[in-house]
């Protein structure tokens, strides 16, 4: 594979990780703050899985067609994307909880309007 | 700081951060060539010692044991934050005095609620085929139990809010949460005693390719299991709960 096409996934990673933070420092609405959260979080699954990504080998769960002792992928990047996405979700469902307790409380969910110790 | 600010403040700490990323990644193995010792000697080791097939799952309920309790317990406080956050804790069997529907929801047709029963077996049972079967295929407590919870959220869709809250019972569901978060520790104090380190596997490991085999990593898989589909099943019902009571409110 050339050289810079090697480096694709990586820079689809940082891509999906500043267009992320691009959404959050431009959110007029703590939702759709919450999902650009989750873009940049998924940039670090996106990551994870080019690095261990291995272009002879099968998934380390091992088959039939994938005997024990065969070329895997790195199974401690997938174990590591497993933890990574079951912490992005709980951690979606608390600033979701927050965002709707927020409106409750000031009436808005834009960021904008919201300043801090205002009450 | 005005929205202009914020994007001039964004630009250069984006261009910064890109340029910094770009630098760290030239120092990646190129992709799709990537072969790491931990990982080439797990993959080497992981059915021999713990007769497993699942290699991402022998690390995390084995090999790296210890750092799924944390990611347990990172769910468990989260599930406790948002309870805590819509201070659900108390009172909340009060609520349920008053009647329960109080906006006009639309009946389900007897299609939907045909469709509903047919698909909750068939859901839950698939849900405990992937959690009882992690050490053998794709799957485990995590996505075993993600997947009964959308069960519990069938429920919803096709017999309503009454119907979810007859079903989930608050407390009973936090108890049995509560009891899969514990019995993760419980299984590390028991091995710890067993044989002098925590979550060693110190149960008689079976045969490879059979459900029941892979000592701790069988027995974990189900503590977590019944962790994440209790607890997401409590998120789910604390958030329509607090979908009804802003309607209460605005009427």
């Amino acid at each position: 594979m050339s050289s810079a096409l090697s480096y694709a996934p990586y820079a689809v990673a940082f891509w999906l990780f500043v267009v992320g933070g691009f959404g959050i420092t431009r959110s007029r609405n703590l939702i759709h703050c919450v999902l650009c959260l989750n873009v940049v979080q998924s940039s670090t699954y996106v990551l994870l899985l080019s690095i261990g990504f291995h272009l002879k080998a099968g998934a380390p769960i091992y088959s039939a067609s994938n005997p024990p002792g065969s070329l895997a992928v790195d199974p401690i990047l997938h174990a590591l994307t497993l933890t990574d996405i079951v912490v992005g979700a709980t951690v979606t469902a608390l600033l979701l909880a927050l965002a709707i307790q927020i409106y409750r409380r000031r009436g808005t969910i834009d960021p904008q309007h919201l300043r801090p110790m205002s009450e | 700081m005005s929205p202009k600010i914020r994007a001039v403040v964004f630009v250069i700490s984006a261009i910064a951060t890109f340029v910094v990323l770009v630098d760290a990644s030239l120092g990646l193995d190129h992709f799709g060539s990537f072969t790491g010792a931990y990982s080439s000697m797990l993959l080497s080791v992981a059915t021999k010692e713990r007769h497993v097939l699942n290699v991402p799952s022998a690390v995390n309920f084995d090999y790296r044991g210890f750092d799924t309790l944390g990611e347990e317990y990172i769910f468990f406080a989260a599930v406790l934050g948002v309870l805590l956050i819509f201070g659900a804790l108390h009172g909340s069997s009060t609520e349920h005095a008053g009647p329960m529907e109080t906006r006009e929801m639309p009946r389900e047709t007897s299609a939907v609620v045909w469709i509903v029963a047919g698909l909750l077996p068939f859901l839950a049972a698939m849900a405990m085929d992937i959690g009882a079967h992690g050490q053998l295929t794709p799957g485990g407590g995590f996505q075993g139990g993600a997947v009964f919870a959308s069960a519990v959220a069938c429920i919803y869709l096709g017999l309503g809010l009454p119907a979810m809250f007859r079903v989930v019972r608050e407390h009973f569901v936090d108890v049995l949460e509560s009891l899969g978060a514990l019995s993760f520790v419980g299984i590390g104090v028991g091995t710890l005693i067993a044989t002098g380190a925590f979550l060693k596997n110190a149960l008689p490991l079976g045969k490879t390719g059979e459900t029941v085999s892979g000592g701790t990593i069988y027995v974990l898989s189900c503590a977590v299991f019944l962790e994440i589909a209790c607890g997401l099943a409590l998120l789910l019902v604390t958030f329509l709960k607090q979908m009804r009571k802003q309607g209460e409110d605005q009427q």
